[in-house]
C-alpha cells in the first residue's frame, strides 16, 4: 500500500468515526497533521466530540478501529472514498459553505469539466410532472449533460431513469450509505446508476436512511450541479430546501411552469415569480449552461428541440383511431379525468356519448397506448 | 290427571313440534319441569302460575310435573308459557283435552295473563302444517306472521282468558269468538313495489356509478364503491334495494324465516317482502357479523340474505371481521358449530362496500391529496386481498361538481323504477338461461358454468387476451370480467357477449387493479 493510500485509509477511518464532523476533523488534523497521528492520539480528542453518547461511541471506536482494514474492505466492495484534505476532492464541493468532510461513492464521481443539471421535485407527482421529468432527463442526457438527483420516488427517479434511457449519465446523491438502496422500489435504478454514473453519499457505508439526513443531502444535490431544475413542487415542500441551498451556493434555478390551479405547480410558479428561469424546453436549460462561461463542455451534438404538443400530434398521426376514440381522446387531459367528467365534456362539445360506448373507446385508447388509466380515471398519454 | 298440549320451537332455522306434557297428581305440592330445559324456560312455571291466578284460575296444591318432549333437544326461550298454562288447566280439568286436538299453541305470558310475542313463529307454523296441524293459537302480534302459511287457521290471542274462552267454546262457535287472521299474500307482494322515498332520481351526476350499480343489481354482483368523502357513495348504496328485482315468494319465506327466528319481524308485517338492506357500523363484533351465541342466532350476514350487506368505510372494519366474510361469500351460507350442535344459516347476500381511496379521501386528485404512496398502500391493505378478489365490480365515485349539488332533482335523472325495469328484463334472461340449474344469477357462475353459458367469439377472445396481458389480470379476474360482461349483455338484451360488453366489464375491473397494484410509471 502506498503512502498516499495509507493516508486515505486513515482519513476514511476518521470519516467513519462516530461524532466526527468536518469541523472537529479539521481541528484534529490541524494539530496532528496526519490522520494516522490522529488515530495514535484518538482518545485525547474526545473533548471535541459533542454529546455524551457520541463521545462514548467515538472512544470505543477509536480503541478498536482498524482504518486500513476497513478501507480495504470498502475498496473490495467497489466503494470509492475521498476527503477534504485530498486533491481529488470535488472542487464544486469545496466552493459551498458547508462541505462534507468525506465522500463515498460507487461508480464514478460527476465529471467536473462537464455540465451538470439537477432535476428535482415532488415524490407524489402528477402525470404532467412524470412526463416532463422523463423528457428533461432524457433530453439533457442526450445533449451530454450529467443529470444529478436524489434517486427518490417521483420526479427524482423518473428524471434519472429518463437520462439513463437515452444513454446518458446520471448521479444519485443518497442520504443513506452508498451500499443501501433507498427507496427499495428504485432498486433497478440504483443498480443501473452504479454502472452508468454513480451513487454518492457523505455518510459512511451502512448508514441507514433516517429522516434527519435528507435536508443535508439536498445541499449536495445542488452543490454538484450548475443548474437546478425544479419540475413539480408544492408551495411548502422539501424541494425548497434544495432550492435555498442552490441559491446559497450560487447555482441557477430553473422551474417548469404549470397551471395556476395545480397545487403541484404552485411551488414552481412561485419560483418563477421570484425570478427563477422558465424551463419551457430543454433548449432553455442548454442555453443557460452555455451562458455560464467558457471551459464548460456540454456536448458536441445539437439536440432537436421537441415540444410536448409536437409529440402528441405525432402520436395521434401514428395511431389509427376511430371517430369515437378521437372524440374521447380530445376530452382527455394530462390530469386524470373520471368517466363522468369525460362524458360531460363530450356533451358540452355537442357530441354526447352513451356510457358503454365511451367505456369501449377509452379501453381501446388504453390498449392502443394513447391513454392511460389511473384509479378509474383516464388521462392522455404523452410519451410512449 | 295427564294432559298433552302441542307447541313448537326452533333450532337454528329448522323447527320442530314439541309436546308439553303436564301431570297433576296428589301428593306434596310441588312444581317440576323436565326435558332438557334451560333456565329461562324453567321460569315459565312461575310465570304461568301467577298469570293464571291473576286471570282468575286457582291451581290446586298438587304435585305438578311438566315434561317437554322430545327430551333430547335443549329447550330455550319462553314460547312454552301459553301451552304450559293451557296444559295445566287441562290437567286440573278446567279445559277438556279434546278441545286441544291438532292445535299448536305458542306464546309468552305476562303476570297479568297477557299473551306476548315470541320468536320463530313462521318456521314453527310451517312445520305444524307439514305435520298435519290445522289450527295455531298465536300471540296476536305474531298472528300475521303465521297467517302467511296457506291453509292454516291462525288464531291471534291477546290474553290467556281469551284462549281459555276459545277452547271452552264449541268448535262451531269458535270462529265467531275470535275470527281467524287472514292475509292476502298477493296484495302483500304487489305492495312491495311501492317506493321507499329514496330514488335514484335524487342523485345528480355520477352516471358511471349508477350504471355500475345497475349492472351489479342485474347480476347480483358484489360491488365496491371508491370515492372521496361526500361523493354520494352511501346515497347510491341506500338506493340499491330499490333497483333489485323484488323478492319472490319463495325467497320471501326464506328471509322471513330468518327474521322470525331472530325475532325481528314486526307485528304489522307478515312477511319480509322487501330485499333486506343492512349497514352495520364498523365497530360490529365478530359474533354479530356471523351470528353466534350459545344457541346461535343469525348474524348480520344472514339477515342480509337475498338482500344487500352494505359495509361503509370498508377499511375501518377490523381485518378479522372482514375475513370472516370469506367463507360465507364462497358458500353462501354459514355453519356455526357449538357443542350443542351445528346450525347452518343461509347468507347469500350482495356485498356492497364503500371506501375512500386513501386516508384523506382525495386520491388521485393530487391537488388535494398529499398521502404518500406507502400511506395509500397501508390504508388499502387493511382490506384483505381475498375480499377484494370477490368484488366483481369496482367503480370510482368522483367528486361531485358544485353545479351538480343542487337539491333539486333533475328531470333528466332516471328513476329507480326505470332502472328496475331493465334489471328485471336482465333477470328474466338469466332465469331462462339457468332454468333447471341451481344457479340464480350470473354472479353465481363458476368457471365451468362460464365456459358453458358464456361462449366468446374470436374477436372477443382476442380482446380479452389483449386485456389480460395489458392489465396483468389474474385468472380469477379473467372469469370475473366474463361474468360481468354476461350481465352487461343481458342488460343490453344481447344473446352473445360482444366487444362492448367486455370493455365495459373491464372498466369495472381496472379501477381496483390500479388502486392496489400501486406501481410507479416512469412516463
Amino acid at each position: 500500500m502506498t503512502e498516499e493510500e495509507r493516508n486515505r485509509a486513515f482519513l476514511y477511518g476518521l470519516f467513519a468515526a462516530p461524532g466526527v464532523t468536518r469541523v472537529n476533523a479539521g481541528q484534529m488534523l490541524d494539530i496532528c497533521r496526519t490522520a494516522e497521528a490522529v488515530f495514535a492520539h484518538g482518545a485525547s480528542f474526545a473533548g471535541l466530540i459533542r454529546g455524551e453518547e457520541k463521545r462514548e461511541a467515538y472512544l470505543s471506536y477509536m480503541k478498536s478501529a482498524d482504518p486500513v482494514g476497513a478501507y480495504e474492505d470498502i475498496r473490495r466492495r467497489g466503494i470509492g472514498f475521498t476527503a477534504m484534505p485530498l486533491p481529488d476532492y470535488p472542487k464544486k464541493l469545496r466552493e459551498i459553505p458547508d462541505p462534507p468532510f468525506g465522500l463515498t461513492w460507487i461508480g464514478r464521481l460527476p465529471d467536473e469539466h462537464r455540465s451538470a443539471v439537477a432535476v428535482v421535485g415532488a415524490r407524489q407527482c402528477s402525470e404532467y410532472g412524470r412526463i416532463m421529468a422523463a423528457r428533461f432527463g432524457e433530453e439533457l442526457a442526450a445533449a451530454g449533460v450529467q443529470v444529478i438527483s436524489g434517486m427518490a420516488v417521483g420526479i427524482d427517479g423518473i428524471s434519472q431513469r429518463g437520462a439513463l434511457r437515452s444513454g446518458g449519465e446520471s448521479y444519485g446523491i443518497l442520504a443513506s450509505g452508498v451500499d443501501i438502496c433507498y427507496p427499495r422500489e428504485n432498486r433497478e435504478l440504483y443498480n443501473t446508476l452504479r454502472q452508468r454514473g454513480g451513487v454518492l453519499s457523505e455518510n459512511p457505508p451502512g448508514t441507514m436512511p433516517i429522516r434527519q439526513l435528507f435536508p443535508a443531502r439536498n445541499r449536495l444535490i445542488s452543490a454538484f450541479c450548475d443548474i437546478l431544475l425544479v419540475i413539480e413542487a408544492r408551495r411548502r415542500s422539501g424541494t425548497f430546501i434544495t432550492v435555498d441551498m442552490a441559491l446559497e451556493q450560487g447555482r441557477d434555478v430553473f422551474a417548469l411552469p404549470g397551471r395556476v390551479t395545480d397545487a403541484l405547480s404552485e411551488g414552481c410558479n412561485g419560483l418563477i415569480r421570484q425570478g427563477a428561469g422558465i424551463a419551457s424546453s430543454t433548449a432553455d436549460i442548454l442555453d443557460a449552461l452555455r451562458g455560464r462561461g467558457p471551459g464548460k463542455e456540454i456536448s458536441g451534438k445539437e439536440t432537436k428541440e421537441q415540444r410536448p404538443e409536437a409529440v402528441s400530434r405525432s402520436l395521434s398521426r401514428t395511431i389509427a383511431l376511430t371517430d369515437e376514440e378521437t372524440m374521447a381522446a380530445a376530452c382527455l387531459d394530462v390530469v386524470p379525468r373520471s368517466m363522468d367528467e369525460i362524458a360531460d365534456r363530450l356533451r358540452a362539445r355537442g357530441k354526447p356519448m352513451e356510457l358503454p360506448v365511451l367505456m369501449e373507446s377509452l379501453v381501446d385508447l388504453c390498449m392502443k397506448g394513447a391513454a392511460r388509466e389511473e384509479g378509474g380515471r383516464f388521462l392522455k398519454r404523452l410519451t410512449v | 290427571m295427564l294432559a298433552t298440549v302441542l307447541s313448537g320451537a326452533v333450532r337454528g332455522i329448522s323447527s320442530y313440534l314439541m309436546r308439553v306434557e303436564v301431570d297433576a297428581a296428589d301428593g306434596l305440592p310441588a312444581f317440576s319441569m323436565v326435558g332438557y330445559v334451560s333456565n329461562d324456560t324453567k321460569e315459565a312455571g312461575e310465570r304461568v302460575r301467577v298469570a293464571l291466578k291473576n286471570a282468575g284460575y286457582k291451581i290446586p296444591p298438587m304435585r305438578i310435573t311438566v315434561n317437554l318432549s322430545p327430551a333430547a333437544i335443549r329447550k330455550e326461550g319462553v314460547s312454552v308459557d301459553l301451552p304450559l298454562a293451557i296444559g295445566l288447566l287441562c290437567a286440573v280439568g278446567e279445559i277438556d283435552e279434546s278441545a286441544l286436538e291438532r292445535i299448536v299453541l305458542l306464546g309468552e305470558l305476562g303476570l297479568d295473563g297477557e299473551v306476548r310475542r315470541v320468536r320463530g313463529v313462521l318456521p314453527i307454523v310451517r312445520k305444524a302444517k307439514e305435520e298435519g296441524i290445522h289450527t295455531c293459537i298465536l300471540p296476536w302480534k305474531n298472528a300475521r306472521e303465521g297467517a302467511v302459511v296457506r291453509d292454516m287457521k291462525i288464531i291471534g290471542v291477546r290474553s290467556v282468558q281469551e284462549v281459555i274462552a276459545y277452547l271452552q267454546a264449541k268448535s262451531c262457535d269458535r270462529d265467531a269468538l275470535i275470527p281467524p287472521t287472514r292475509i292476502d299474500l298477493e296484495a302483500l307482494f304487489s305492495g312491495n313495489r311501492e317506493t321507499t322515498g329514496e330514488d335514484f332520481a335524487d342523485i345528480n351526476g355520477q352516471a358511471a356509478v349508477k350504471r355500475a350499480a345497475e349492472v351489479a343489481a342485474a347480476g347480483f354482483h358484489h360491488l365496491l364503491l371508491i370515492g372521496p368523502p361526500g361523493s354520494g357513495k352511501s346515497m347510491i348504496a341506500r338506493r340499491m334495494p330499490g333497483i333489485l328485482p323484488p323478492l319472490t315468494e319463495e325467497e320471501s319465506l326464506e328471509v322471513s324465516t330468518l327474521y322470525s327466528v331472530a325475532g325481528l319481524l314486526h307485528a304489522d308485517e307478515a312477511l319480509v317482502t322487501k330485499r333486506p338492506f343492512l349497514n352495520p357500523h364498523h365497530t360490529i363484533t365478530k359474533a354479530a357479523f356471523t351470528g353466534g351465541g350459545n344457541s346461535p342466532r343469525p348474524g348480520v350476514i344472514s339477515l342480509a340474505h337475498r338482500g344487500v350487506l352494505f359495509l361503509d368505510e370498508l377499511p375501518e372494519f377490523s381485518r378479522m371481521s372482514l375475513d370472516l366474510l370469506r367463507q360465507p361469500l364462497e358458500d353462501r351460507s354459514i355453519t356455526l358449530s357449538r357443542t350443542s350442535g351445528n346450525c347452518t344459516y343461509p347468507a347469500d347476500f350482495l356485498l356492497l362496500g364503500a371506501m375512500n381511496p386513501c386516508p384523506c379521501g382525495y386520491y388521485p386528485d393530487r391537488n388535494r391529496c398529499r398521502c404518500t404512496d406507502s400511506e395509500i398502500k397501508r390504508y388499502l391493505s387493511r382490506v384483505s386481498g381475498p375480499i377484494l378478489d370477490r368484488m366483481d365490480i369496482c367503480i370510482e365515485a368522483p367528486r361531485v361538481d358544485v353545479e351538480e349539488l343542487t337539491w333539486k332533482r333533475k328531470s333528466e335523472n332516471e328513476t329507480s323504477e326505470a332502472v328496475r325495469e331493465r334489471v328485471l328484463k336482465a333477470r328474466e334472461r338469466q332465469e331462462r338461461r339457468f332454468a333447471g340449474t341451481s344457479l340464480h344469477f350470473n354472479a353465481d357462475m363458476g368457471p365451468a358454468d362460464i365456459r358453458r353459458y358464456c361462449p366468446l367469439g374470436e374477436r372477443e377472445e382476442t380482446l380479452l387476451a389483449g386485456l389480460f396481458r395489458s392489465m396483468e389480470l389474474s385468472a380469477r379476474a379473467y372469469f370475473k370480467i366474463i361474468k360481468v360482461a354476461r350481465t352487461v349483455a343481458d342488460l343490453d338484451g344481447a344473446e352473445r357477449i360482444e366487444k362492448r360488453h367486455i370493455t365495459e366489464a373491464a372498466c369495472y375491473r381496472m379501477t381496483g387493479l390500479r388502486y392496489w397494484a400501486g406501481k410507479e410509471g416512469n412516463g
